[in-house]
């Protein structure tokens, strides 16, 4: 990570109209770029028939190891370029790549969370950590070690043979922490996975996170409504606009690691970083 | 300090619990005393609507006349020789029907063109007040236990089709998407994440299917049989003799109530974690 990954990003060309955008000339992403978003369009079919532009010409360059966070207004668009991102929806227009391949559905190498659990509701709480490592066809004992591991990790040990229903809602949310974690993914892509939460279990998870993260410097994608969340955890921090969603910010926080989720916040850096972004915020 | 605050706390929740119990447990000997109060009243009316002429012996008989022949009808063996034939017709039925209707429910589940080409004509079939075939299967299957299995598993098959079919359908799509965002192939989603969350809703199926087996059996046999609880009461009927029609109908509802335990005493073991 050398601080000046934020390349330059034909972001603000969208502004013209948008459709002569030059989204045909895509590039294979250069070695140590984990992801690649290049000129991508997302079109939808409007509630009154016509179609609605929610995401326009969008390019991100993730490098390796980078925790990036996007924040934004509501319906800006955020959630549709993760999940493209994560080839859970195909642009309309323009490519994303993973690891330098083409993203065409989703990849085993990536790890998505979001704010709803998702648990299966018939597996105990150690079964649901499981649940990806036996999709990789991982043996039986293997998946103990690690599950009995993770949940250690995130302090439910004692509730391994728990079912979601037994569980709070910050409970639950860490074992889908723990289940993102368990299939060890080089990327990770989280949907506002703390928004559920308490302030306090939000923190708690926060620093769960950042200490787990720590550890292993996966490539990071946080979208999420925190802009204290966002400044504290990333490197590197993406403000979207709405109308069409497009990036109207893009911005290294340049912030020391390692850190603690916890005290970063009243660290003056923290402080302009975080007033800086909310002006912006502010003044759309 | 805290410990001891906690070890209180915990005192006080047995205590609240204990009480709790005691009270669920007095409030259902309650329950019991009021039902038997409710059954007795029930017995008394009816006993008393003819014993002072209120309505004639002809057409309801009396509770004691219908426990007697119950007693005979016991002692006597001959509940052993119906039930033979109408739980036979009812397993049958249940068995091949619900197998039959919970695996085309899963297939159309799975493979949606075969789904919507099929789709008009199974709501047509369903649609159709199936007893009303009976008289058709008789006609094609005979007065034997084989017409009355068709027609209990026509009513099954499409019970547990139905439901099985509406439960694999609504996997919730926040799990659909995790799924699949997880890496999982469309196999994979179909065995560990579809077929289980169908299962509650095939269930349902099931508890609903016995009781239409039943129903299934002994419509079949009132309509043309030589054994069987159904057969029996049209026999009762016919010959005036309502008490024996009274009982037969005891008979059935006790077995029915029976049955529909037995399906939610499997349910709760299979589906231990829906609190
Ligand atoms: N499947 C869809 N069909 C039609 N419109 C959609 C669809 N998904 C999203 N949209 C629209 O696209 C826009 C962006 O949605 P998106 O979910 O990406 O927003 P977001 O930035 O994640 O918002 P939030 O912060 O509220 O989660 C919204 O206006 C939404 O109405
Ligand atoms: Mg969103």
């Amino acid at each position: 990570m050398d601080g000046n990954s934020a390349k330059a990003i034909p972001y603000e060309s969208a502004d013209s109209s948008g459709v002569k955008s030059p989204s045909a000339v895509s590039r294979k992403p250069s070695g140590d770029i984990a992801i690649s978003v290049q000129n991508v369009f997302q079109i939808f079919k409007g509630h009154e028939g016509k179609p609605f532009t929610a995401v326009e010409d969008v390019s991100i360059d993730v490098p390796a190891g980078q925790f990036l966070a996007i924040v934004g207004p509501s319906g800006c668009g955020k959630t549709t370029v993760l999940n493209m991102m994560a080839g859970l929806v195909a642009p309309s227009k323009g490519q994303v790549y993973l690891n330098n391949e083409e993203v065409k559905g989703p990849s085993r190498s990536m790890g998505y969370m979001f704010a709803r659990d998702a648990l299966l509701p018939w597996r105990t709480a150690r079964d649901n950590v499981e649940f990806g490592l036996e999709l990789r066809g991982v043996p039986a004992d293997a998946r103990r070690a690690r599950s009995q591991k993770l949940l250690k990790l995130v302090g439910l040990s004692k509730f391994e043979n728990a079912y979601p229903s037994q569980l709070s809602q910050g409970m639950r949310q860490r074992v889908a922490l723990a289940r993102t974690m368990a299939i060890e993914p080089d990327i990770f892509l989280l949907d506002e996975p703390f928004a559920a939460l308490d302030a306090q279990t939000k923190l708690q998870l926060e620093s769960e996170f950042e200490l787990l993260w720590q550890d292993t410097h996966k490539t990071a994608v946080l979208v999420t409504h925190d802009l204290d969340e966002a400044v504290a955890l990333a490197d590197r921090i993406l403000v979207f606009g709405a109308n069409p969603g497009r990036i109207i910010l893009d911005r290294m926080t340049n912030l020391p690691r390692p850190r603690n989720v916890e005290s970063i916040r009243y660290m003056p850096e923290f402080q302009v970083v975080a007033r800086e972004i909310w002006e912006l915020l502010r003044s759309k | 300090m805290v410990a001891s605050k906690s070890s209180t706390a915990n005192r006080a929740d047995a205590v609240t619990a204990s009480q709790a119990e005691s009270k669920k447990a007095s409030t259902s000997l309650l329950v019991w005393t009021l039902r038997l109060g409710f059954l007795v009243a029930l017995l008394a009316v009816w006993h008393y609507a003819v014993q002072w002429g209120y309505v004639p012996e002809f057409y309801i008989s009396t509770p004691t006349k219908t426990a007697l022949f119950l007693w005979k009808y016991i002692a006597g063996g001959e509940i052993f020789v119906d039930a033979s034939y109408t739980i036979y017709e009812t397993l049958m039925g249940f068995s091949i029907g619900s197998v039959a209707g919970i695996v085309s429910g899963l297939l159309l589940a799975r493979f949606t063109t075969a789904d919507r080409v099929l789709s008009p004509f199974l709501s047509g079939f369903n649609a159709l007040p199936r007893v009303a075939l009976a008289p058709l299967f008789i006609l094609w299957f005979g007065i034997g236990t084989e017409s009355k299995i068709v027609l209990a598993f026509s009513l099954v098959f499409f019970i547990t089709l139905v439901n099985t079919n509406a439960g694999a359908r609504a996997t919730d799509s926040d799990i659909m998407m995790m799924a699949r965002a997880m890496g999982a192939t469309s196999r994979q989603t179909y065995l560990k994440v579809v077929l289980p969350y169908a299962i509650p809703s095939i269930f349902a199926g099931l508890r609903l299917a016995a009781v239409y087996a039943l129903l299934g059996a002994v419509v079949g046999e009132m309509l043309a049989a030589q054994h069987g609880w159904g057969r029996q009461i049209t026999y009762y009927s016919q010959t005036f003799e309502v008490a024996g029609v009274f009982g037969l109908l005891v008979v059935l509802a006790t077995f029915s109530i029976g049955l529909n335990y037995l399906m939610v005493l499997a349910e709760q073991r299979l589906l231990r974690w829906k609190q």
